[in-house]
């Protein structure tokens, strides 16, 4: 990209290189150039949330805000002794409940006015009964939401616009990764050793299956 | 008006010469061409040190991204294939690391073969080799260190997580470098995965020491002390803690580890290393 530059003649001798007829393009650029100088010609993708990434940063968040949900539902029956956790299970449910608060939080900061501030009511519904069982059970399904929320960033992550979400959504899902292959190790599923070389994206959840109320 | 000089003459004269002289000094040309007055150009040196690499092209379309990344996949491949020739992984009972690095070979392969159909899909070139500069600067200088340490494999098994780490650490900071939404999404299904085998090494290297499962200082929550070091602290510097969950976020920061041999004053010795995500002069150029 040596020696090309903002001027309409560098432009003009970058699009000749490119094959373009300078007479098709010299009228226009010139045109351009004397209009509007300070034009940009980057085409950089746009950093913050733009289209359609607000409503899919406010159903990230309200999945979220589901398995916070769904970890303080185990954390308060240990807690009120109607199941029983061992001194790790209780620092491993509470660290991923501090995890999926943070992650929330930070989507609907990134997301301002947009965002969604309540857990989704569809996918609490479908997946509740996981969590009121007993502690095994509940582990199950905690490894089988933190598989879903991977698949569900990561789908959404193909589709956002936006560098900055897409970014922290990226963070967030690694992590997410990282909580069900623990979980598993944890109770000995098959899921403690990756199965495949990516990650199944099909088992994401589709915003339109799951509005945001 | 007389023609002799008093006292007070001769000190003012002789003062005013010496501020004279100083600013030409200081406007003139010295002997190594600096016209600046403040020093010379060229610091002498003494020893030698490595040349300044420039830095490459600035252009990072989504086909060096992404042969970039198949590249890496290629590098882990030939590590592994190294670590296993050197029988230097640990094999203990159950699961445990010689079985993970196996299998993270297996992904590692369907990795690279998948990045390499999105190149081509993406109009680009696939690349097939190793990362030259990653193979020089991160897996021959770390294995070199490997072998000297003599850690009955506690090195090598924490070598290949953190190249796992750094793997998952490149995924992520390719994703605000992808111009393609679609292409953001295909790095991060791959990126996960390498999280999942990081989480997975660290588990069999830890034995599964319950203060090794999730980072929880950084939340205010009191755990069990995490398994730091296999050696004394004595001997060299703390190894890094390993946890299957090491905080909230994805990092991208630098990954630390210690390798190297004990009681030695050279090149070898055993130090903290820190291996970065690949920039503009380890970036795979695209032909096309």
């Amino acid at each position: 990209m040596d020696g090309i530059t903002l001027g309409s003649n560098g432009r003009r001798r970058f699009l000749q290189a490119l094959g373009v007829g300078s007479a098709a393009v010299a009228l226009p650029l010139a045109a351009s150039a004397s209009a509007a100088p300070a034009a940009t010609t980057t085409t950089a993708p746009p950093k913050r949330p733009v289209g359609g990434d607000a409503a899919l940063l406010a159903f990230a968040e309200s999945v979220e805000r589901t398995a916070m949900e769904a970890y303080a539902t185990v954390i308060r029956r240990a807690d009120s002794k109607v199941i029983s956790a061992d001194a790790t299970q209780m620092l491993v449910l509470h660290a991923f409940h501090e995890h999926h608060r943070s992650y929330a939080d930070a989507i609907a900061a990134l997301n301002g006015s947009d965002a969604a501030r309540v857990a989704n009511a569809a996918l609490w519904a479908e997946i509740e009964g996981g969590f009121t069982g007993p502690l095994d059970a509940a582990l199950a399904a905690a490894e089988a939401l933190e598989n879903t929320a991977v698949a569900t960033h990561g789908t959404l992550v193909g589709q956002l616009l936006g560098t900055d979400a897409a970014a922290l959504l990226s963070s967030i899902m690694v992590i997410e990764a990282r909580h069900a292959t623990t979980i598993a190790g944890l109770i000995g599923s098959a899921g403690a050793v990756p199965g495949g070389p990516l990650d199944d994206l099909s088992q994401a959840l589709l915003p339109e299956n799951y509005p945001v109320l | 008006m007389t023609n002799e000089l008093d006292r007070r003459s001769v000190l003012r004269i002789g003062g005013l010469s010496v501020a004279l002289g100083a600013i030409v000094a200081a406007c003139g040309t010295n002997e190594n061409g600096s016209t600046t007055g403040l020093g010379p150009e060229k610091v002498s040196q003494i020893g030698t040190a490595p040349p300044l690499q420039k830095a490459g092209s600035a252009d990072i379309s989504d086909n060096r991204l992404l042969r970039t990344a198949t590249s890496m996949h290629h590098n882990g491949i030939d590590l592994i294939d190294r670590l296993l020739a050197l029988n230097v992984i640990p094999y203990r009972d159950g699961y445990d690391t010689i079985d993970a690095a196996r299998h993270y070979r297996g992904l590692l392969e369907q990795q690279a073969a998948a990045l390499a159909d999105a190149t081509a899909a993406n109009g680009g070139a696939p690349f097939t080799e190793k990362n030259p500069a990653i193979d020089k600067n991160i897996v021959v200088r770390a294995i070199e260190l490997i072998e000297a340490g003599h850690m009955d494999g506690d090195d090598a098994a924490r070598f290949l997580h953190a190249f796992a780490t750094l793997a998952a650490e490149t995924h992520q900071s390719f994703v605000p470098l992808l111009s393609k939404p679609e292409l953001r999404g295909a790095a991060m299904a791959i990126g996960s995965v390498h999280h999942r085998m990081a989480a997975v090494l660290a588990r069999t290297i830890t034995g599964g020491n319950t203060g090794n499962i999730v980072e929880v200082a950084s939340l205010g929550l009191d755990g069990n002390d995490p398994m730091e070091a296999a050696v004394s602290e004595e001997f060299g510097p703390k190894p890094v803690a390993l946890f299957q969950v090491p905080g909230a976020y994805g990092p991208l920061g630098a990954v630390q580890i210690v390798l190297g041999q004990f009681g030695v004053d050279s090149d070898l010795k055993r130090t903290l290393q820190n291996f970065e995500t690949p920039s503009l002069n380890s970036l795979v150029p695209d032909p096309a």
